[in-house]
């Protein structure tokens, strides 16, 4: 384990995001990273929480997460050992709902507006969403 | 039926929800009850002030959305007050201040109801 990295594993569990936005928010604090930017990263790490809970058919019922903190960013990867998805027919949809004016699937959309860099990959084997806020 | 209370208050035509911290689906489905019976009660301006609240998910927030166009079919409309600038651009980025009026406080968001 790096010791600039914080490692935390939590249950699908209602609400169970707060205790990572809890640990998100001490280490923002702990690099000086301004309160809206903290504020920025719960809200995107909220979303991803909950994707990963409602999407991704883990058998584990469970999250990984580990928090890389420098002088830089804050960079957050969360894995869910899912099933996985494909990320073109992700986007389809989510335009589709779009144009229908449906009011859900907006996490994908929140996450990328938040955070300054985000990477997603997929595979049957989970999803690894990886975001970062500068400093 | 949520168990989740949330605090009503009314002035003048205006019925005042206040938000909880942490906007999600159960609060969202408690804020919507809580909407229902006013629009039963022939209320139709509804206030969600939401200076407590620091963070929403956006499943709580479509069920928001789900509340204003209910009101809209009443022919009433809905505002935000006191929202933190984060909370504001999300709402932004799902299309809310198309919908919604948001205003820095209760004093001015009643006044903007009021004379709506």
């Amino acid at each position: 384990m790096k010791t600039d990295d914080v490692d935390l594993s939590i249950p699908m569990l209602p609400d169970m995001e707060l205790t990572a936005t809890t640990v998100a928010e001490s280490l923002g604090a702990f690099i000086g990273l301004e309160t809206t930017k903290i504020d920025e990263v719960k809200m995107a790490l909220i979303e991803a929480c909950i994707n990963a809970f409602e999407h991704s058919r883990s058998s584990e019922r469970r999250i990984d997460l580990s928090f890389k903190i420098s002088d830089k960013a804050m960079t957050i990867t969360i894995s869910d050992g899912g099933d996985g998805f494909d990320m073109d027919d992700a986007l389809r949809r989510i335009e589709e709902k779009r144009d229908k004016g449906e009011k859900r699937g907006w996490g994908l959309t929140l996450i990328a507006e938040l955070m300054d860099e985000v990477d997603i990959a997929s595979s049957p084997s989970g999803t690894l969403v990886k975001m970062s806020k500068y400093r | 039926m949520s168990t989740e209370s949330i605090p009503v208050t009314v002035n003048g035509k205006v019925a005042i929800v206040t938000a909880p911290g942490y906007v999600n689906e159960k609060s969202a489905e408690a804020i919507s009850e809580e909407c229902s019976g006013l629009i039963n009660d022939g209320v139709s301006l509804v206030l969600i002030d939401m200076r407590d609240c620091r963070m929403v998910n956006s499943v709580g927030v479509a069920i928001i959305i789900e509340i204003i166009e209910v009101l809209g079919e009443h022919g009433g409309s809905l505002g935000f007050c006191s929202l933190s600038e984060t909370i504001a651009k999300t709402f932004q980025i799902m299309g809310l201040k198309e919908l919604a009026g948001m205003y820095s406080d209760q004093e001015e968001a009643l006044a903007a109801l009021a004379a709506a």
